[in-house]
């Protein structure tokens, strides 16, 4: 049964729809169900926002690196990093990165990444059907 | 060769043959009919160049990823919501994200395989994404909202 908006009603009796909007800020997958005539019963949706990492600081303000000493990772102050941040906006995934480097140096000392899947509807089914 | 995106078709005949368990059972379990278990499920990185898919049976270390912080084999997938079902499809969702911490892994990668551990490494879905790479840095997987539209592994 689905709770729609005019009560509960036999899933078998409505036509589902699946979808993807894939917009500048969010990530949704949405799902409804309509009467025959046409009219939305039922939604539902999730999805990710698209924002942007903004530091990678512990709350001491430090920053670990790939570096190692004989004390172990090397952590060095933010303030003394230059940083730079982005988002790569795929069909497959949103991944929105952090990179930090020394101000004299081009090599990036640390790189942290979050990545949200986009999994589209639906992603499997007994038919063996992948994507949508 | 390329990673791409599939439900292994090892799982699906697996699911039927009920060699995986992602939740505890009510009745009867492998380990025990007293002290029912759930399964390991872990997740794993793979490089760029590698070749996993549809056809991808078991976790392999061919092709993972490797460098400081990454142990191979993955992480623990935080599985503390058992499959369900909202209509006619079943779902789960690891119940946190996959996140590694303070790795370096600097050959570009471009999926993650999850995988039934305890099973004998049995293939569950792979899941790909934009190259990327990490440095000194953490890597976060945001897990999706785990219902019957969303959920990382879906039935229908």
């Amino acid at each position: 049964m689905i709770q729609t908006t005019h009560g509960p009603m036999d899933e078998a009796d409505l036509v589902r729809s699946d979808g993807v909007d894939d917009g500048p800020e969010r990530f949704v997958l949405w799902t409804e169900y309509a009467l025959p005539d046409g009219e939305v019963v039922y939604r539902t949706e999730s999805g990710f926002a698209k924002t942007a990492l903004t530091s990678s600081a512990d709350a001491n303000g430090m920053i670990t690196t790939d570096e190692q000493d004989g004390r172990g990772i090397v952590m060095v102050p933010e303030s003394e990093l230059e940083k730079v941040s982005g988002a790569n906006d795929g069909p497959d995934s949103y991944e929105t990165w952090i990179e930090y480097r020394r101000p004299d140096s081009d090599k990036v000392i640390h790189r942290s990444a979050s990545i949200g899947l986009k999994l589209r509807n639906p992603l499997f089914t007994t038919q063996g059907q992948v994507g949508g | 060769m390329a990673n791409s995106q599939a439900i292994c078709t090892s799982f699906k005949v697996e699911i039927l043959l009920g060699q995986h368990q992602l939740g505890t059972a009510t009745l009867t379990s492998r380990s025990s009919l007293t002290s029912p278990t759930t399964d390991t499920v872990k997740a794993a990185l793979f490089l760029v160049s590698g070749s996993l898919g549809a056809a991808t049976t078991a976790y392999s270390a061919t092709s993972e990823v490797s460098g400081t912080n990454y142990t191979a084999g993955g992480v623990t997938v935080t599985n503390a919501t058992a499959p369900t079902s909202s209509g006619t499809t079943a779902f789960w969702t690891p119940s946190a994200s996959l996140s590694w911490t303070t790795v370096t892994l600097a050959t570009a990668f471009d999926c993650v395989l999850v995988y039934n551990s305890t099973q004998s490494n049995r293939a569950i879905g792979v899941y790909t994404f934009g190259s990327t790479t990490i440095t000194g840095g953490n890597l976060t997987i945001t897990m999706p909202t785990n219902d019957s539209s969303n959920a990382l592994l879906r039935i229908a």
